[in-house]
């Protein structure tokens, strides 16, 4: 059991388990009572209902996929982050040159290749290679036109859809990894359902109206209240934090998800789709849900790399 | 400045089961990946397993753009041509399948989709719509279809009478037809039994013929049709199958499988 599933010993790994199972079955049983009353026949109500389904689904995954250990962990977030990059190519008609595609799909392989082995100077550098790999892609077909587009595109893809995201794989090289990994991805979700929460309770301004109308403010400082309550819960599993790595946590959680999910909707504004995809029924595609990991990911990893004394192999 | 302009995959907003019966397929590297995996795979599997034997591979156009035509009594029938086919053509080779069969579910769509690389062809309908499709994958896409004009596969093994579509297609074109014979896929994989006999398959291709001097009208589609199925006919009585009876397999005796599963 523990050398499949290597996880299961940590501590930390059994508090969040517990932690996210409880709230999933009050969240559930919340809204099985609206289901059940005269609200029940509302649209919202069941909208609700479908997105709380599918997290019965990636609830269970996440912890999977952490409870695995280590190397599946970093697998499976670059599987993610290859399935962000089809997304995104699909929503942008990047897809039809495959040349493109090819040449991110690789280096986002070869980033978290270096995640699984360790080497953080490849990893921080992949960029300048990448980006370079993609700019030279023109001229060894002598091709011009729109290729300013496809490059730009590619850039986006590999550096905020490979890129930010191999951060969360990285994580995994560091000791605590799966206390910080499972702070960071509930926290990150927490958020996101928070402000989604609180916007439809207590909703008045809209925070972003043209890019994403059902932002709010009121959402924005909900989330904000839920965030630093969890983080004030949990402190005692994030190992090396000062008070000031606390408040910095909420900070990236809350603010990096908000900047992430406008991130993300203007993307699909610009291009004119409303979902990134049909993956998560009630939620979209991959990206409509992780639209706030890109962000908050990178953000915590720096944070712990440079505040946190330790912990890293290398 | 000039604002970009996108062009989405018109499936993004489709469930996956209805994304996979969309025809033309959009470029994915994932799905080609994937398919130039199972392709390998099943390329060692009719080797070692049927023994798969193919002659003729020099009649395939160079180019790629051509129909395969072959008799069909066997879900191998399909995989037994693709795997006559060299590895970098199964991308723009599309087996032209039963839209009511081989996409009446998820994982049927899937399967088909994405490892058989099918083209689902609506044999209920009675317009041409599916027949544009596949006169679309040959003119713009110059791609190769494997065709099985009976329609469904024989039951007893009998080569049954063409169905017009392929003569629809190539009357007064230049398209290249070439010509198939299976044998021996009908005993290792009859229809309506579940697991194959590792009994021994054999494919063998006929020379190419085009059909640009018949005119394309009802007469016409009508001649090319009688000619390709006397074409497959031919290459089974080459191999000493009379009538592509029972399809038997190379020096087994025909009849003995006369017995005829059915479904």
């Amino acid at each position: 059991m523990s050398t499949w599933f290597p996880s299961v010993a940590d501590p930390a790994y059994l508090f969040y388990l517990r932690v996210v199972a409880v709230v999933l079955v009050v969240y559930g049983l919340v809204l099985l009572a609206l289901k059940l009353s005269p609200l029940g026949e509302r649209d919202a109500v069941h909208k609700t209902w479908i997105a709380y389904r599918a997290w019965l689904v990636m609830g269970p995954l996440i912890f999977l996929s952490v409870g695995l250990g280590r190397r599946p962990f970093i697998a499976l977030v670059g599987l993610l982050a290859l399935l962000f990059v089809r997304e995104f190519s699909r929503a942008t008609g990047l897809y039809e040159d495959r040349a493109f595609v090819l040449v991110v799909c690789l280096w986002v392989i070869a980033l978290f290749w270096s995640a699984l082995i360790g080497r953080y100077g490849f990893f921080v550098a992949m960029p300048v290679y990448g980006i370079l790999t993609l700019f030279m892609l023109p001229s060894f077909r002598d091709q011009y036109e729109g290729m300013i587009q496809r490059v730009g595109l590619s850039v986006v893809a590999l550096v905020y859809l490979g890129w930010m995201p191999a951060h969360l794989a990285f994580l995994a090289n560091h000791r605590d990894w799966i206390a910080y990994a499972l702070f960071l991805i509930v926290g990150t979700e927490l958020n996101d359902a928070a402000a989604y929460l609180a916007g439809r309770l207590f909703g008045r301004h809209k925070l972003m109206p043209r890019i994403s109308p059902n932002k709010t403010v009121e959402g924005a400082i909900g989330s904000l209240a839920v965030v630093a309550a969890f983080t004030w819960g949990v402190r005692g599993w994030l190992p090396g934090f000062t008070p000031a790595l606390l408040v910095a946590s909420v900070l990236i959680l809350c603010f990096g998800g908000i900047l992430g999910d406008l991130a993300i909707s203007f993307v699909k504004r610009d291009v004119g789709v409303k979902d990134m995809g049909t993956l998560i029924p009630g939620h979209g595609g991959l990206l409509d849900r992780c639209d706030s990991l890109l962000v908050t990911a990178p953000l915590f990893f720096h944070m712990i790399r440079y505040f946190v004394r330790g912990g890293f192999a290398a | 400045m000039k604002a970009w302009t996108y062009r989405p995959d018109p499936t993004l907003g489709l469930s996956l089961a209805e994304q996979l019966t969309v025809f033309p397929r959009a470029s994915d590297p994932a799905q080609s990946v994937l398919r130039l995996v199972w392709n390998l795979s099943v390329r060692v599997w009719l080797r070692l397993y049927f023994r798969l034997r193919v002659a003729g591979r020099e009649h395939l156009p160079a180019d790629g753009r051509f129909v395969l035509v072959a008799n069909h009594s066997s879900h191998l029938d399909a995989v037994g041509l693709a795997a006559a086919l060299p590895l970098s053509a199964v991308d723009r080779t599309f087996a032209v399948a039963a839209r009511d069969y081989f996409f009446s579910s998820l994982w049927r769509s899937l399967f088909s989709a994405v490892f058989l690389n099918a083209l689902p062809f609506d044999r209920k309908a009675r317009d041409r719509s599916s027949l544009e499709l596949c006169a679309d994958v040959l003119r713009v896409g110059r791609g190769a279809l494997i065709m099985f004009p009976e329609g469904t596969r024989s039951l007893d093994g009998r080569i049954q009478a063409f169905k017009r579509g392929i003569g629809i297609l190539a009357a007064g074109t230049d398209l290249p037809v070439v010509p198939a014979f299976i044998e021996g896929a009908r005993r290792a994989w009859p229809k309506g039994s579940r697991f194959p006999r590792p009994l021994r398959v054999r494919v063998t291709i006929g020379a190419p013929r085009t059909f640009a001097d018949v005119p394309a009208d009802r007469n016409g589609q009508v001649h090319v049709t009688a000619e390709v199925e006397r074409a497959v006919r031919a290459l089974a009585e080459g191999r000493g199958v009379e009538d592509g009876a029972a399809a038997a397999a190379p020096g087994q005796a025909i009849g003995r499988d006369a017995v005829g599963r059915t479904e």
